[in-house]
């Protein structure tokens, strides 16, 4: 049965919930009560309430149920500032996903957004995204990613908030935002055991048969502000284009795995050594339309990737490389009410060797429909994600109806198929159903 | 007897000659419309009602701008409840050359990304109600390109003088594109306003009537508070109620930005 509530009981808990977080916030003993209630009047509350849950078609066997909570408060403060509270609370009573993590209780988002004179600056924990591309990332990689349900979840869900100096200037008819981010915190992969842990060869440099490897504790930069990632991105619009360039100095969020290898007595020792390393990222961005197509794109560079590597006489295991990344989109909304885009995602390696888990050129292509029927309140989407290189794919089915302004409905399927070694074949043995329901007041 | 048959039927000739020959032409009318007054920029408050056929309720609070920069007009609307649709938000610049397409973003909250969209989806519904972007972004006025028009004849429509306009898309492509195979106007003869508008789809079946209401002056100019929308075949209404209408406030250029879209209120 679901629980629909009604607009009284919604409106009081509401207000309930709003104060007790005001207080809790912002309330010193010292306030006054005028203070207090000055802020309650500023003060906007809503919640987003999700339970989901996810079967596996192998077996039946229930994958994951989850109640995630997302209370999230603004207070105005002054003419033209706020202060953004997004709290996540999150419970699986599966151990598939996260089998030592059965509750999460986090401060997910909390910034201040001001203005000084026409710039507009944002201080504290928040979500940055630049790039223009769907389901794959070329320059969205400011925020580091949870991949604890692989690239299933909502990228606005799965990316690790930073704290992050963030500002914008307009100058002329461009946008200067510049971002310091002292924040070291990188991607948080899916737990050894959990459903979703990496195991492709891509991905996992696979050690000599029979040696024994060691992992030591990961090198992880803990210097506040010589370590911190920094960067520009100048955007504008002209003669139709949506334009910017962007350049991020910055530690790889997936850390780069460092080989050392001793023979002894007992036999091949293997250590491996994760270390977060630095690059520079330079890229840009474009858009259009032409008609009822829209063209977007993105291009980065990355000056200094690390690949690992299955020569057994390279010294570290790894080889420096440049990496060049771009994707290319058209979406086309020629048909009502429907939106049909595809995307061309390539990755090249300007230092390419023999024996590097990845080959030199690596193509991906994306193709999705959405169609919304009865006013928008019901919506289907599928989205195909296949690799041409590895011959391996992900195919989304995805049905959604929003019931009423509160309550949203949705069932749909996520299905790997093809290569077991690659990135989404690896995944194949958790094809699953999922439904779920979202509660937003 | 023949003579004043002969008579009767000179003067019915001339004077239906004399009537058509008062009536405006549409092309006359839809310059009229288009020279109305509209300040040089607005913010208001709206409020959706969308009402599906069973008479289940959606209600959208939202607060837009609107300015003219020389003859472009752009205009950004932004989605203040509920929750689900919060923060999204919608710019458009409307140029005035009818072979430059117009440009279009939204913001997506969940994406958190501002999305070029293409403007010749003018013909799709805008975001859940009965109107279309087309609808949205002309306003009370008008594409004189996209249509010819018609005067068919005066009519008094609720206590107002009005003239009835026949408009019909000038070619199949443009009909397509914008989802209507004609439009019957009611536009007031006074205050060169749409009071009613019947739209019928490319078929020739009626789609939907179009009321404007509660039509006052605020600041000097004629302004709808009330925008109702009956769908006849869907049987889904739309109801945008206007509130706090101020012209030519001043409303900051930076309003019209993707910075100002991600930003939010």
């Amino acid at each position: 049965m679901i629980f629909l509530p009604n607009v009284h009981y919604v409106a009081a808990c509401k207000y309930l919930i709003r104060s007790c977080l005001v207080l809790t916030i912002f309330a010193s003993p010292v306030a006054s009560a005028d203070t207090t209630a000055t802020l309650l009047d500023n003060t906007t509350f809503n919640t987003r309430i999700e339970g989901e849950w996810a079967v596996l078609t192998k077996d039946g066997s229930t994958q994951k149920r989850q109640l995630m909570i997302e209370p999230e408060l603004k207070t105005e403060v002054g003419n033209d500032s706020s202060i953004t509270t997004i709290v996540r609370l999150r419970m699986d009573e599966k151990d598939n996903l996260s089998p030592s993590d059965h509750s999460q209780t986090e401060l997910r988002e909390f910034y201040l957004n001001t203005s000084i004179k026409d710039s507009i600056v944002i201080l504290g924990k928040q979500q940055v995204v630049w790039g223009k591309s769907d389901g794959r990332k070329v320059l969205d990689i400011i925020n580091p990613q949870d991949f604890r349900e692989f690239i299933l979840d909502d990228f606005d869900q799965s990316r690790i908030p930073l704290w992050i100096v963030n500002t914008e200037i307009p100058i002329n008819n461009v946008t200067l935002q510049l971002l310091l981010i002292p924040d070291q915190t990188y991607h948080k992969f899916a737990t050894p055991g959990s459903s979703y842990q990496i195991t492709s060869p891509v991905i996992i440099p696979p050690g000599p048969v029979g040696a024994s490897i060691q992992t030591k504790p990961t090198i992880t930069p803990d210097k506040i502000l010589q370590d911190a990632d920094a960067g520009f991105r100048l955007s504008t619009f002209t003669h139709g284009w949506d334009l910017s360039l962007n350049y991020l100095y910055h530690y790889d969020d997936t850390p780069v795995l460092f080989r050392t290898i001793n023979i002894t007595a007992s036999g091949l020792n293997i250590d491996i050594t994760p270390q977060y390393k630095r690059t520079h990222l330079i890229g840009g961005t474009f858009s259009n339309t032409f008609g009822a197509l829209t063209l977007r794109g993105e291009l980065g560079y990355l000056t200094d990737k690390y690949i690992s590597t299955t020569n057994p006489f390279d010294t570290d295991g790894v080889v420096k490389t440049g990496e060049l990344k771009y994707v290319l989109g058209f979406d086309w909304y020629g048909f009502t009410d429907t939106l049909l885009s595809t995307q061309i995602f390539q990755t090249y390696l300007d230092n390419h060797k023999t024996n590097m888990i990845q080959g030199q050129l690596n193509t991906q292509i994306t193709f999705l429909i959405k169609q919304d029927y009865i006013n928008k309140t019901l919506h289907a989407e599928m989205l195909v994600l296949h690799d041409i290189d590895y011959e391996d794919g992900m195919l989304r089915l995805k049905l959604s109806y929003e019931y009423n302004d509160e309550i949203n409905v949705y069932a749909g399927t996520d299905m790997f198929y093809g290569n077991k070694d690659g990135l989404f074949g690896q995944f194949k043995e958790t094809d699953r159903f999922v439904s779920g329901i979202i509660i937003g007041f | 007897m023949n003579t004043t048959k002969t008579l009767l039927a000179t003067l019915l000739i001339v004077s239906s000659n004399t009537m058509a020959n008062t009536l405006p032409t549409g092309e006359q009318i839809a310059k009229n419309i288009n020279a109305r007054n509209e300040g040089i920029s607005l913010s208001r408050k709206m409020r959706m009602v969308l009402t599906d056929k069973r008479g289940k309720e959606r209600i959208r609070e939202t607060v837009s701008y609107r300015k003219y920069f020389g003859n472009e007009k752009r205009t950004v609307i932004h989605y203040l409840t509920p929750r689900n649709i919060k923060k999204t938000a919608f710019l458009t610049f409307d140029y005035p050359e009818a072979e430059k397409d117009d440009d279009q973003w939204l913001y997506l909250p969940a994406m958190r990304k501002v999305r070029r969209i293409s403007a010749s989806d003018r013909g799709d519904y805008f975001l859940g109600t009965d109107f279309t972007y087309e609808d949205i972004k002309k306003e009370s006025k008008v594409t004189l390109e996209d249509y010819t028009r018609k005067t068919l004849r005066e009519e008094d429509l609720n206590g107002n003088p009005t003239y009835v306009l026949k408009a019909t898309p000038v070619n199949d492509e443009v009909a397509e594109e914008l989802g209507y195979g004609k439009v019957i106007k009611w536009i007031d003869k006074n205050i060169w306003m749409s009071r009613k508008s019947e739209f019928y789809d490319v078929r020739g079946k009626p789609l939907k009537t179009i009321y404007t209401e509660d039509i006052k002056k605020v600041d000097g100019i004629w302004t709808a508070h009330r925008l109702k929308v009956d769908n006849h075949k869907t049987g889904h209404k739309t109801l945008f109620i206007f509130s706090d209408v101020i012209y030519d406030k001043e409303v900051r250029d930076d309003f019209f930005t993707q910075r100002a879209l991600r930003r939010g209120l």
